[in-house]
């Protein structure tokens, strides 16, 4: 109070306010604006390019070398606003270095009808984009696309939306990454056979029970020998009382089988509810090149509640056929996160 | 190895747990060299922290002492009540990140400096939260920032980007 009635007090006090008006952004280390301004929405990144050059040079022209993967967030609501020759245009100064398409054909949350519509519109743009990315890819982009369908997934068989070849045939030699978010066992045959062209593809992520033989069989059907990472999303049984030992005794190994180099195997359970667990996973372990096993709230060993968090205790381990000499790591998930096993 | 010091540039000293400094990378590197030229049984350790202020560098603390207790507390609770402590995490988390854009600036080139990635992350998902929805002009006040664009390059973003900006 005495510093800020006295005239000196007063002066420090101004001093001090110049001081803090002298604080900008841009004092910050460029790796942190890059990251501050990733975490954007597209629509405000957008925005932000107006805010100074700094920014818009960020924004427009990533640099592969520094800025090696940028996340588009392409959802059906902001597709509805964009003229497309206007995206072309976004997309045209933004291709280079990893590129990832999040939620591309997302249509969660609307009403029927609009499903409808936006699904329509879905097919148009994919068709006009997915070959127009390809064009526009520098020679060593990789791109993921995210293709998952929210909680809609009966859009795919509603609309006949078939992912023919003429979706992927000019994409094949740079797509590296597809999360597809679709039941293994409704994939068409005309999806299996595009999915055979992806020639580089080394992640997939798709979904299925496994709880019948039809549905690993379907994966099986995939052919392709280069997968490295296979993410299997609604994994297991839906029912509490129906044991594993299909999916992780009879689905898992003749999926290995046909993934010779596979290293990183990800289940998971979207069920809250516990199952039955009466072997261990001798499968996993007999795999020479598998070196990552995801569990994700898929089994929960004897604990827990369904909440969706596993507690892997020694005993819960044990039962796994995990707890030996190749346990090397286990890292303990806060909820709702993947629970990684190394061995 | 015992409790060490950490001390602003100007001049407070703060004692914590080697364990809670750990989370600070900066220092952790510190105390491995340390460890390895003297022991376990080194004398209590001033660790001159130049870049940070005593008020900044009291709140990154704040952050790594809530952080080591949250994980001990997520590794001791059962799993009926892994929500329920999530749940005050991300309460934590909110009231701590309710700070001036000065004190958050200054925040984040603290977890910058010290490379505390929990920290840092909060913190620049909080200078985005300052960007997100708000006009460029707004941005510009909250952040000190001079507009430099011509007339003709703020055209053609806003040509590029008109279903954005309408």
């Amino acid at each position: 109070m005495e510093e800020s009635a006295s005239p000196a007090g007063v002066k420090q006090k101004l001093a001090r306010t110049d001081e803090r008006r002298c604080i900008s952004l841009l004092d910050l280390p460029e790796n942190l604006i890059i990251d501050i301004l990733r975490y954007l929405p597209t629509k405000s990144k957008c925005q932000a390019e107006l805010v100074c050059r700094t920014f818009r040079e960020i924004l427009s022209n990533p640099n592969p070398a520094d800025y090696v993967w940028d996340v588009l967030d392409v959802n059906a609501s902001v597709l509805q606003h964009i003229p497309l020759p206007a995206l072309h245009k976004w997309l045209l100064r933004r291709i280079q270095g990893v590129y990832v398409l999040r939620h591309f054909g997302s249509v969660g949350g609307k009403t029927a009808p609009a499903q409808e519509a936006l699904a329509k519109r879905f097919h148009h743009i994919a068709l006009t984009i997915l070959p127009l990315l390809s064009g526009l890819l520098a020679p060593e982009a990789v791109v993921e696309l995210d293709l998952r369908w929210g909680d809609t997934e009966g859009l795919f068989a509603s609309h006949q939306l078939e992912f023919e070849s003429q979706y992927w045939g000019s994409m094949a030699p740079v797509l590296t990454c597809l999360d597809l978010q679709v039941e293994a066992e409704k994939m068409t045959e005309g999806l299996s056979a595009a999915l055979c062209q992806l020639s580089v593809l080394n992640t997939l992520e798709l979904r299925s029970y496994l709880d019948a033989a039809e549905d690993f069989e379907a994966v099986v059907n995939l052919d392709l020998p280069r997968l490295e990472i296979l993410v299997i999303a609604d994994f297991g049984p839906t029912l509490q009382d129906v044991s594993l030992e299909l999916p992780l005794h009879e689905g898992i190994p003749k999926i290995l089988e046909q993934l010779p180099i596979l290293r990183t195997l990800s289940l998971r359970h979207n069920r809250k509810r516990l199952m039955h667990l009466d072997r261990p996973l001798d499968p996993f372990l007999d795999m020479p090149t598998l070196k990552f096993l995801e569990l994700f709230s898929c089994l929960h060993g004897g604990v827990g509640d369904g909440s969706g968090m596993c507690l892997w205790t020694p005993a819960a381990l044990k039962l796994l056929g995990l707890a030996d000499q190749r346990i090397m790591q286990m890292r303990l998930a806060p909820p709702g996160r993947t629970i990684t096993l190394r061995y | 190895m015992p409790d060490i010091v950490l001390r602003s540039n100007d001049g407070a000293d703060h004692k914590i747990s080697a364990s809670t400094a750990r989370l600070s990378r900066t220092v952790a590197s510190l105390l491995q060299d340390l460890e390895a030229s003297k022991g376990e049984d080194a004398e209590l350790l001033i660790v001159p922290i130049p870049n940070v202020c005593n008020c900044t560098l009291k709140k990154v603390l704040d952050f790594c002492e809530q952080q080591r207790a949250f994980d001990d507390l997520v590794r001791a609770s059962p799993a009926a009540q892994q929500p329920e402590v999530t749940r005050k995490t991300q309460a934590w988390r909110e009231t701590y990140m309710k700070v001036s854009t000065d004190e958050l600036y200054h925040l984040v080139m603290a977890a910058h400096y010290l490379d505390v990635p929990g920290l840092l992350g909060l913190c620049t998902d909080a200078m985005a939260d300052h960007i997100r929805g708000k006009s460029p002009s707004q941005v510009r006040a909250c952040f000190g920032l001079k507009p430099n664009l011509s007339p003709e390059e703020e055209d053609d973003i806003r040509r590029s980007n008109l279903w954005a900006l309408s």
